[in-house]
């Protein structure tokens, strides 16, 4: 028998984005490998309720309040009810939850601590340690991760970085890449017609957090040392204007094209227009667009930050410094390398397909779940307030305060609305698969 | 595969990559974890007599303050006649005006200055009829508070200027909250001359002086023009104090003063050593681009 997962995230569908696409892919594969999983969001406008997804994934789109970029508002205590009626109706045995700045995330882990059930934490991002944000979303970080069971990051530098964020031993964290669909990227099969000209793909959210205003630096440079470079850039943000300022600027109106926000299916069509992937970031933890590139054949020139060092091989990407020049003389050296056909992409899909996949990351996955062990999280009541007590001086005492809050509600539920009150929902059938079922 | 818990014979050095399968558990530590995690990159050591000065401009600008609210107890305890202090003070600013002229900023027009001037000296004198009237309902003892509030949002909020070179000097707060003290303490008085040489003086020390003592350190970083000036107002304040108040508050006020500029930056180093800042590749990367 699989377990019964219960994966809990402010961010989902209909929103695009890694966070989303990670919790789906690896859903869909835990099911095939025989468990049975649900995903736990907020409502999204009228999106709300119940639905049911491909291969019986069930999304319970619970209504709560959204505050900033469509993360929850911090209430700890309010969503427990629902939360925990939900637990009980799906007999939920591990909670999986995914993003650091997902509050719904951090209470279901929570909560679930309380009704003693094991707990998985997965992290997909970097954070500093200098601003008054990081701060509090690094004491929030301690406050969930405090009992968890285990802690899975997306890179190495995220995992360095999560750990000392949380304060956790690093033997609970687990590092997990993502994963790219293949099969989804594939390279253009017919070349089109080869006249020389070499054109620079740019998808990403035009924030500065994503290199915005280096890419608004050096787009003109390249431009004026190479005439046959075209630009092709997809995203919106706050950045686009400064770009259509800088197009109009240097007149490059016919080389830089902006298209301005694209849906994730579009993502393919548009990589393979090109033959060199930009990625001028300043901080990224994995980097999944950059494999997505390498899978369609682009050759890729990313700044050096973050994780994604650890993502592809050398052969496939050139790292320049989050610098103009830097960025710059990388780009020229990759155009120059490409003309005289020094860069061979042609193996890049198959390369890339070996190295990625959601089966890897699933069947990575349940071995974390598997090594879960209830004796070990389920300790006397004491234990608990030890560990939440060390968090600090004053939030130590907060967050005690906290989980005795949480415990004396979880008692009046079970007294108010009692477990075997609670209809359990029925499984979606299980199809038979030889390899799906655990040894 | 790389399963949980199992680990086999390391002929293969591990490597700090991704895309690699490699022969050990997910939550495997290399010796190499954390070491690109550099410890208080960006503190530097400042030498104390450096902090010396730093601090020093605290004690100036408590001065400054402190001299409105002396001058204020004179004129409305002791019945001073508030026109020598009006003159002198008005003298010192046209000199300090003409010496701002001459030799620290040419850019601004003298006209348009001087009509300002005018400007401000005519509703000024307009307004204080009203102003004496202003709280006329309200308790001093609600007045003394809201001004030590005043003065105190204004000890914090001001903008010291510790770098002078190369950015503008624009003390909003303060100078907002300079006038807002001068004009709820220049309510108390009780005929409308003494509200308008108040506030006149109040505005030449609190506003005009700071703006005047950056110019000084701005375009003569290295000279001792600051020191005099800071000596000057020095000198006054203690005059005021010696004949307002007893020597034991004044010796209080000066031990006060040798402890902000002597006692706290060697305070202020010592903390230095409790500083944890941490950095490493997951900090958002500062771009760099080429100054053109």
């Amino acid at each position: 028998m699989g377990f019964n997962i219960a994966m809990v995230t402010d961010f989902f569908y209909p929103q695009a984005g890694g966070v989303e696409f990670h919790v789906y892919h690896l859903s869909q594969k835990l099911i095939e490998l025989g468990h049975s999983v649900v995903i736990i969001t907020h409502d999204y406008g009228n999106r709300n309720g119940v639905r049911v997804l491909t291969n019986g994934l069930k999304v319970y789109y619970i209504p709560s309040l959204v505050f900033y970029r469509s993360a929850t508002f911090p209430t700890v205590f309010l969503g427990f009810p629902i939360i925990r009626n939900i637990f009980i109706r799906e007999s939920i045995e591990i909670v999986h939850g995914h993003g650091s700045m997902s509050s719904l995330g951090s209470e279901a882990i929570f909560h679930a601590r309380t009704m003693g059930l094991k707990t998985v934490f997965t992290d997909h991002s970097l954070y500093g340690f200098a601003d008054l944000w990081s701060i509090l979303g690094n004491k929030l970080l301690k406050f969930t991760l405090s009992d968890i069971g285990h802690v899975i990051c997306v890179s190495h530098t995220c995992k360095e970085n999560t750990v000392l964020r949380a304060s956790l031993n690093p033997l609970c964290v687990s590092v997990i890449p993502n994963a790219v669909l293949a099969e989804d990227f594939t390279p253009q099969t017919h070349k089109c017609v080869d006249d020389g000209t070499i054109t620079i793909v740019v998808i990403s959210r035009l924030f500065p957090n994503k290199g915005a205003d280096l890419l608004t630096a050096i787009i003109p440079r390249i431009c004026d040392a190479n005439k046959n470079v075209q630009f092709l850039i997809a995203g919106d943000g706050p950045k686009f204007l400064d770009l259509e300022q800088m197009r109009e600027k240097y007149f490059l109106q016919e080389r830089v094209r902006l298209i301005g926000a694209v849906k994730h299916e579009e993502v393919r069509d548009i990589m393979v227009q090109g033959q060199i992937y930009l990625h001028p970031s300043l901080t990224e933890a994995f980097g999944t667009v950059i494999v997505e590139a390498a899978s369609c054949g682009l050759f890729v020139v990313t700044t050096k930050v973050g994780g994604i060092p650890e993502v592809l091989p050398n052969h496939m990407m050139h790292f320049a410094e989050p610098d103009e020049d830097s960025l710059v003389s990388v780009t020229l050296n990759a155009i120059n390398q490409f003309r005289s056909g020094n860069i061979d992409t042609s193996g890049f899909h198959r390369e890339v397909s070996q190295m990625y996949s959601w089966e890897d990351v699933a069947k990575r996955t349940e071995n974390v779940y598997n090594s879960l062990d209830l004796l070990k999280l389920n300790q006397p009541l004491i234990k608990r307030f030890q560990k939440y007590y060390c968090c600090g001086a004053v939030a130590g005492k907060l967050f005690v305060l906290m989980v005795a809050i949480d415990i004396l509600l979880y008692t009046l539920l079970e007294y108010f609305r009692p477990r075997d009150q609670i209809d359990k929902a029925t499984k979606w059938p299980k199809h038979k698969r030889a390899s799906g079922i655990r040894s | 595969m790389n399963t949980v818990g199992i680990l086999k014979p390391q002929h293969v050095p591990w490597k700090k990559l991704l895309y690699l399968k490699q022969p050990y558990p997910d939550n495997y530590i290399d010796e190499s974890f954390l070491n690109q995690l550099k410890r208080n990159e960006t503190v530097s050591q400042v030498p104390y007599f450096k902090l010396v000065q730093d601090f020093s401009l605290i004690v100036f600008h408590v001065n400054n303050l402190v001299f409105v609210i002396l001058l204020f107890a004179g004129i409305y305890h002791h019945h001073w006649d508030p026109f020598y202090a009006t003159a002198v003070s008005t003298g010192v600013s046209l000199l300090g005006y003409v010496s701002w002229r001459l030799y620290l900023n040419s850019g601004k027009k003298t006209s348009s200055s001087i009509k300002s001037f005018v400007l401000i000296i005519f509703v000024l004198s307009i307004l204080s009829p009203v102003l004496k009237s202003l709280t006329r309902s309200t308790a001093s003892d609600s007045i003394w508070f809201l001004s030590f509030l005043l003065t105190f949002a204004n000890l914090i909020f001001h903008d010291y200027a510790i770098n002078a070179s190369g950015r503008p000097y624009k003390p909003i707060i303060s100078t907002n909250m300079a006038l807002s003290n001068a004009l709820v303490l220049a309510s108390r008085f009780s005929s409308a001359y003494q509200v308008f040489c108040f506030i006149f003086v109040a505005i030449q020390v609190n506003i005009l002086l700071p703006l005047f003592d950056f110019s000084l350190r701005k375009s003569f970083p290295s000279s001792h023009y600051h020191n005099v000036l800071f000596t000057g107002l020095l000198m006054v304040v203690y005059t005021l104090f010696v004949q307002l108040c007893d020597y034991k508050l004044m010796f209080l006020y000066i031990l006060a003063q040798v402890c902000i500029i002597f006692v706290l930056p060697g305070y202020f180093i010592f903390l230095q050593r409790y500083k944890n800042e941490i950095s490493g590749p997951w900090d958002i990367a500062r771009p760099v681009f080429r100054s053109s």
